[in-house]
């Protein structure tokens, strides 16, 4: 049995920032701790899909963490275009957590 | 382990900071202060304000980040508030930190002493960093090796980086501020520094543990944000001693949680456990954090020594901006958009080719569509209303002005499939409306760190009484 859920559905905090106008750091809260354990098990949010929905190559997925005790994913990443570039478009990075919203996720269930 | 209760009996044990507000200059909530003083007899009052998060123009152009007047304000309320309570404060002031700006908040805390009739002895201490004594480290073997990976930076700092930022800036870790400590003074300011530099001067003064002090820092440097709900403009109150500390808001409205406060500890941080400081690494990794009250208890940091290193900032001068605000509520030009801006851009590049040995960029941010995300935008579905930002860098004001002037004009005129409209395709909000001088564009070209034998070699501190002499002509 599977059910496929959007990150929006079960994150309570999604947000980015610059950590430097070289490196993008997003942080996601989840609410429900067993999808946030099986999240982090199942390593769906892994650097090659991350890679893929910020079109980057994935030497750029500088790191995937997980904070357990507050149910905390953080992702960074090596900007191509820096936050300070001519054709960037938000000098703090702080809405480009916006393609993970509708990050689809198949949670499997045992049997 | 016994837990001490804020506004209990006070021991040399523990030392007591107020972080007045996220940020000198977002504003700095006077009730909340009051609470602080009063209740929770503070051993320091801190606050950061400097940051790299604005960009790369502050630091180029000299210009402040924040208001004067809220910088003014906020300054007044801890300056008078640290007097009467006889601690000393420690903020970092100016945003980008330079010398340019540290003597423009000189000159506000000289309008304070006068305007409230209160005398200051002030250590001031820069955050700019000599070019030439940064070219002699550079030529006497010393590497400055790029923080971030990144292609725009130098693997490791050279001469010609030196020369062509405008204005260089470090990081001061904690040093110079112990030093400034052991003069008689009512406070210190310094221009760029380490936030939690501010906030773990006077622990390490006093022989605090360096991981917890840290650590300590690293929650308090943003002040009420670290809280829930959080706020920019209020503050947060850090009791350290041997082996925890804890932290908590003075104000009721907000608390400090398990989860608000390990929140914060991620904030703008690319790594969640591990941060390099000078002289050393914060490790997080197995900290503990308990909710007690409205308090949040926390122990476990580890401190793992390092290499000495500060962290160098410079910007270099690209051109100058000139922008066009261009508003499109046609139907038929909203679905031709892309089609019209390629044939503009080729109209712009024909016309100016005559200049293709000027340095010139223009983009079509195209707000409505994709100005935000660009390629990673997923969402397909047809605006019914667009805004055209017309953004243009080049290397003489004139030139910009010239070629936004152009594209807004061919803009305004050109033709599309189903164009009804033979009068004007855009809607100008304002007069000037077909460009707006913008102003000098940079960009950061230093992003590195440089080992030091001595942490306080670059940074000159100075003491300086309040109200300043005046000077006779």
């Amino acid at each position: 049995m599977s059910r496929v859920i959007k990150l929006k559905d079960i994150a309570s905090i999604i947000r980015s920032k610059n950590a430097s106008p070289f490196i993008l750091t997003i942080d996601i809260f989840i609410d429900d701790k067993e999808i946030y354990e099986y999240i982090k098990r199942s390593n769906i949010i892994n650097p090659r899909e991350i890679a893929e929905i910020y079109k980057l190559p994935i030497e750029n997925i500088l790191g995937i963490y997980y904070v357990d005790q507050v149910n905390a994913i953080k992702i960074s990443i090596l900007r191509d275009v820096a936050a300070d570039d001519l054709e960037s478009s938000d000098i703090y990075s702080a809405q480009q957590y916006i393609p993970l919203l509708d990050l689809e996720l198949k949670i499997l269930y045992e049997q | 382990m016994k837990l001490g209760i804020a506004g209990g009996e006070k021991s040399t044990a523990e030392l007591r900071e107020y972080a007045a507000t996220s940020f000198l200059g977002h504003g700095v909530n006077k009730e909340s202060l009051d609470i602080a003083i009063r209740r929770y007899d503070p051993d320091v009052i801190v606050a950061q304000g400097t940051s790299t998060d604005p960009g790369p123009y502050f630091l180029g152009s000299g210009k402040l980040v924040m208001a004067r007047e809220v910088l003014k304000r906020d300054l007044a309320l801890i300056i008078k508030a640290s007097k009467e309570k006889k601690i000393p404060f420690i903020v970092s002031a100016g945003g980008a930190g330079a010398d340019i700006h540290l003597n423009e908040v000189i000159k506000i805390v000289d309008e304070i002493s006068r305007e409230e009739n209160i005398k200051l002895k002030i250590a001031v201490i820069s955050g700019e960093i000599n070019k030439r004594w940064l070219i002699s480290k550079i030529l006497s073997g010393f590497k400055a090796e790029r923080i971030v990976d990144h292609p725009r930076l130098s693997k490791y700092l050279t001469i010609d980086d030196v020369n062509r930022s405008v204005r260089i800036v470090a990081q001061m870790g904690p040093e110079p501020i112990i030093k400034a400590l052991e003069e008689e003074i009512d406070g210190v300011i310094t221009g760029r520094a380490l936030d939690v530099a501010l906030f773990t001067a006077l622990p390490l003064k006093k022989g605090f543990d360096k991981a917890l002090s840290f650590h300590m820092a690293k929650i308090l440097e943003c002040g009420g944000l670290a809280c829930e709900p959080g706020s920019g403009i209020d503050g947060i109150f850090g009791i350290l001693r041997k082996d925890h500390f804890e932290v908590f808001c003075p104000n009721p409205k907000r608390r400090a949680t398990k989860r608000s406060i390990i929140a914060h500890t991620l904030y703008e941080r690319p790594n969640p456990f591990i941060e390099e400081y000078p002289g050393g690494v914060l490790d997080i990794s197995n900290a503990l954090y308990e909710e007690v009250d409205n308090k949040v208890i926390v122990s476990g940091a580890k401190w793992i020594p390092a290499k000495y290193t500060i962290k160098l900032e410079g910007v270099e001068f690209v051109g100058y901006r000139s922008i066009c605000i261009a508003g499109v509520r046609d139907p038929y030009l909203i679905k031709s958009i892309d089609y019209v801006i390629s044939e503009i851009s080729r109209e712009v590049n024909e016309y100016f080719s005559y200049l293709s040995n000027k340095f010139f960029k223009y983009i079509f941010r195209v707000y409505g569509k994709n100005a935000i995300l660009g390629n990673r935008e997923y969402e397909k579905s047809e605006p019914h209303e667009i805004c055209i930002l017309i953004d243009v860098v080049a290397e003489t004001q004139e030139l910009a002005d010239s070629i936004a002037s152009f594209i807004s004009s061919a803009l305004s005129h050109t033709h599309y499939p189903g164009r009804k409209s033979t009068a004007g395709n855009i809607a100008y909000p304002f007069s000037p409306g077909r460009y707006i001088s913008v102003g000098e564009v940079y960009r950061f070209n230093i992003w590195h760190k440089l080992e030091l034998d001595d942490p306080l070699e670059p940074f000159k501190i100075r003491v300086i009484e309040f109200p300043q002499r005046a000077i006779i002509p």
